[in-house]
């Protein structure tokens, strides 16, 4: 599986192209619009795969108020979901709301564990 | 050196540092008196206390059961007081006996000149002395030691590996035992073991060799004799289970037979134990640690705390580990983990595991030796058991001669199915029995 | 406490205390002590923290790399707190002397102090320490006659106990209090004074701020009784506040009665089961302590009558023919991160009754008998 540290790789490049950055970065913004995931109340990083160490641990050192907005929100998308609504356009997630408030625990989170790979495989060099 | 960028940030100014290394280690200066005794002294310039005592092989491996702490009971009964500056204190393990005196440096001819007189005249000290308070103070001791789990694994581990033999027996005997000891067990003892070639007298601290070693001469009369011989002990695959739900953990030791201290692989068998080395759950340093069975039990809190040892006695010893448990129905991960990892050491042993250990068994070495009373001791107990004691500077390059071949070549020998000897005590119910773990020992495939 | 054997050394305007002797072997103990940064400055139990955060990552390493490239090289490190200080010690082979300096010089200033640090590895160990230590009964007593004997300074609780919730911000700010060159002194035994000197030099010690924090004022207090009621161990505890002059004093009247660093049989409080005396020694002031313990409280509240008793009746001469043993308990006492080099001569054999002390109970408190039944 790729990793967050690679795509945050791949994405910091393309921004810095501006050439790149005018056609891709229209895309994406229009590919999160349709999605559809902001009626349901949920942030871009809400659809992250959690089920995995890394991620784990990232979310485990949210802060307070952060971790409890983001375990408000996943409710909220649940009842959405269970009543086969869609929140109005007016309490949708905005989009300069939808933030990455994950990505940099993400990001420490991987850095964390590709060290000790690194350590644990050390070599003896003579 | 570690490949990579590891280590550049540090190794700056190697030139600087070699300098350090180059200061004089203080040799070990050694003397025969004229009755046969061996005197090893070390100075020490920055010592402030200075350490002086008499060791004899004996300990409870020269013991009966019947006879059981009264080595241990002789040598407290002789050296407990503070006499004008110098105390005086006694040491046992289970093969030597000391007498030992510490004291400021400008009164270690005194202390010489009082370890002198009692070694040569104990039987005059041993009946002047509370014989009954003695004994009760030793009761305690081994009570406490009974009562201290940890520590009561380790003896009852080696009382069942050398079952049938006197080194099975517990070094400071037990309540039974002691209290049927009599002056005369204690003159029987010293009669046979206070010979010339069974004394060392060994000294640490800041003080001048010469003078010492005149003092003692003159005071210390020890009569001529042969050292007593050893009978060798053989080890014996079994186990012991004291299970007490009441406690709140389980408290496991589990061992192979290990190296003497005259084995070639005497250094290799403390290599190897450090490539476990010891770990704290509960330590901040406990998830970063190199092991790699630190790194799997840890996640997981499936031990308390661990100790790998490699316990010598002149001919054999004891290699395995110690630990406690309080996640109790996790014991036989935390065994079939640590023995799968020993397994590795036969087969798959990495050289970064192994210069790791090295480095880590040097340090250990050195930092043991940390007071005066620790040298005098250590000098004495290699040139009791050994007949000599390699230097400081021979230890640590016969450690950094071991390579990743030798400690399989000895896992190999020493490990690969090969008997166990496992102790317990506390909520041990999931502690599985003998057999299950001595097939862990080996691997079918791997 | 006699610091003489120190030397400054001014580097970047900021005087670092350091002392280094070579010692026969090739092992080298270095270690930093962050003076006024124990336990009695700042708020309660920050100063224990700040400890757990030592060697935790920093800006230039990870913890996690440090533990490893510390392993590979055979060194161990500690961070322990105490009353005084907090205290850095590193063991290590000789040739490794530039890695560790460049390693403490790191954890003193450029300790990261990541939130999630706090929760997830500093807390567990501070509040295991904490546990670990309470379940003796002889550190709750310890404790309990600081508090009544000090109040604040040297009377907070050694440890973090958990009742105070602080963030990892709280700790970093304590941090840049007192991690500065003024407090820090440090002391290196087998190492060569030149090398250490320019190695400190070279590390991030040139980077700790100037300045120090001043000592805690210490007002001591007699008379004071304190009763915990717990299960277990029963002690009974007499304490007397005193002052660093006095230390000689009380080392040859603890030395006289029998002192913890001198176990023998032939002492006055050897005849009384579970019974012995030390001088704890702090910067400022320090405490004489004569203590029984026991699991039978009958016994101990008969014993702490006794002891009171002994040390009473010592004499002049008694403590006259001490001298010798109080140097000698005084050097088995003394180490490389807090030496006692003040001088114990006959001079300062001139007892101390027991006329004003404080006194602790703790254990089966129905039994243990107060103070002023004594």
């Amino acid at each position: 599986m790729s990793s967050f540290t690679s795509i945050v790789k791949v994405s910091d490049y393309i921004l810095s192209r501006p050439t790149l950055s005018k056609i891709v970065v229209p895309v994406a913004k229009t590919f999160c619009a349709y999605a559809g995931y902001r009626e349901m109340g949920l942030k871009f990083n809400d659809l992250i795969l959690e089920e995995t160490p890394i991620m784990q641990k990232a979310i485990s050192r949210l802060p307070p108020n952060e971790s409890y907005a983001r375990v408000y929100r996943n409710i909220t998308a649940h009842q959405l979901s269970l009543s086969h609504e869609l929140l109005p356009p007016n309490k949708a997630v905005k989009p300069e709301e939808d933030n990455h408030y994950l990505v940099p625990y993400i990001l420490e989170a991987e850095k964390e564990a590709f060290e000790r790979a690194e350590l644990d495989n050390i070599e003896v060099t003579k | 050196m570690i490949r990579g960028s590891t280590f550049k940030s540090g190794m700056k100014s190697v030139a600087a540092a070699k300098r350090a290394i180059a200061t004089a280690t203080t040799p070990t200066k050694y003397a025969t008196l004229s009755n046969g005794v061996t005197i090893a002294t070390e100075t020490n310039p920055h010592a402030k206390v200075s350490t002086i005592g008499l060791w004899f092989g004996a300990g409870s491996r020269s013991e009966h059961s019947y006879s059981n702490g009264i080595s241990a009971l002789t040598v407290s009964t002789l050296a407990s007081t503070l006499e004008d500056g110098v105390l005086l204190t006694s040491q046992s393990t289970k093969e030597t006996n000391a007498i030992i005196a510490q004291t400021t440096n400008d009164n270690v001819l005194e202390a010489a000149k009082l370890i002198s007189k009692i070694g040569s005249n104990p039987s005059e000290y041993l009946e002047k002395a509370d014989l009954a308070l003695s004994k009760s103070q030793l009761i305690a001791q081994a009570a406490q030691l009974e009562a201290t789990p940890d520590k009561m694994v380790l003896e009852h581990l080696n009382a069942s590996a050398f079952q049938g033999y006197s080194l099975a027996l517990p070094t400071l005997g037990t309540s039974e035992s002691i209290s049927g000891l009599q002056l005369q067990d204690s003159e029987r003892l010293l009669e046979r073991h206070l010979v010339g070639s069974n004394v060392v007298v060994a000294a640490s601290g800041n003080f001048d060799h010469n003078q010492l070693v005149e003092a003692v001469e003159a005071a210390l009369s020890i009569k001529q004799g042969h050292k007593p011989a050893v009978k060798p002990a053989s080890f014996l695959g079994s186990e012991v289970k004291m299970r007490d739900d009441t406690m709140p953990k389980a408290y496991v030791a589990l061992a192979a037979q290990g190296e003497g201290v005259s084995s070639p692989a005497y250094y290799v068998a403390q290599v190897a134990s450090k490539i476990f080395n010891d770990f704290d759950h509960h330590s901040a340093f406990a998830k970063f640690q190199s092991p790699k069975l630190a790194s799997q039990v840890q996640e997981y809190h499936i031990v308390d705390k661990y100790t790998h040892f490699s316990t010598s006695y002149s001919d054999t010893g004891l290699w395995g580990f110690n630990a406690e448990i309080s996640n109790i129905y996790q014991i036989d991960d935390f065994v079939h983990f640590t023995l799968k990892q020993w397994n590795r050491l036969s087969i798959s042993i990495t050289d970064a595991e192994v210069e790791r250990a090295k480095q880590q068994t040097k340090t250990a070495l050195l930092a043991g030796l940390n007071s005066t009373e620790a040298i005098a001791s250590d000098i004495a107990k290699k040139v009791l058991l050994l007949g000599y004691r390699t230097s400081i500077r021979e230890s640590l390059e016969k450690i950094d001669a071991i390579t990743t071949k030798d400690v399989r070549a000895w896992a190999q020998a020493a490990l690969w199915d090969k008997d166990i000897v496992i102790s317990g005590t506390g909520q041990i119910e999931g502690l599985m029995d003998y057999n299950r773990w001595r097939n862990g020992m080996a691997m079918m495939r791997w | 406490m006699s610091r003489a054997a120190f030397r400054s050394y001014s580097s970047a305007a900021a005087p670092l205390k350091v002392a280094a002797r070579d010692a026969p072997g090739n092992l080298t103990t270095l270690s930093v002590i962050v003076n006024n940064a124990g336990s009695k400055a700042g708020k309660s139990g920050v100063a224990h923290l700040l400890s757990k955060f030592n060697f935790m990552n920093t800006e230039s390493k990870s913890a996690l790399r440090f533990t490893r490239e510390s392993e590979l090289l055979g060194g161990v490190v500690s961070t322990d707190v105490t009353r005084d200080a907090i205290v850095l010690k590193t063991q290590f082979l000789k040739e490794d002397l530039p890695y560790y300096v460049e390693a403490l010089g790191n954890v003193l200033t450029k300790t990261s102090f990541r939130p999630h640090e706090l929760p997830e590895t500093v807390l567990p160990a501070a509040l295991n320490e904490y546990e670990n230590a309470h379940a003796s009964n002889a550190f709750v007593a310890s404790e309990a006659l600081h508090e009544i004997s000090f109040r604040r300074g040297y009377g907070h609780p050694l440890y973090y106990d958990g009742t105070k919730t602080y963030t990892s911000e709280d700790v970093a700010q304590f941090a840049s209090e007192v991690y500065t060159a003024g407090n820090v002194s440090i002391v290196a035994s087998g190492a060569v004074e030149a090398d250490l000197v320019k190695f400190i030099g070279e590390s991030a010690f040139s980077e700790l701020p100037t300045g120090s924090t001043s000592a805690v004022a210490v007002k001591a207090y007699t008379g004071k009784e304190a009763r915990v009621r717990v299960s277990g161990q029963s002690l009974a505890v007499i304490g007397v506040p005193i002052k660093p002059a006095e230390f000689a004093k009380y080392d040859i009247l603890s030395a006289t009665i029998g002192s913890a660093y001198l176990p023998a049989t032939n002492t006055p409080l050897f005849q009384i089961p579970g019974a012995s005396s030390q001088v704890y020694k702090y910067q400022d002031a320090g405490l004489f302590v004569v203590s029984v313990a026991g699991s039978d409280s009958a016994v101990v509240a008969e014993g702490i009558k006794k002891v009171k008793a002994v040390v009473d009746s010592i004499t002049a001469s008694d403590l006259s023919k001490s001298v010798k043993a109080a140097k000698l308990a005084v050097a088995l006492e003394s180490t490389l991160e807090s030496p006692l080099e003040y001088a114990i001569d006959a001079s300062a054999a001139k007892g101390g009754k027991l006329s004003s002390f404080n006194y602790v109970a703790v254990g089966d408190v129905d039994v243990l008998p107060f103070a002023d039944e004594l």
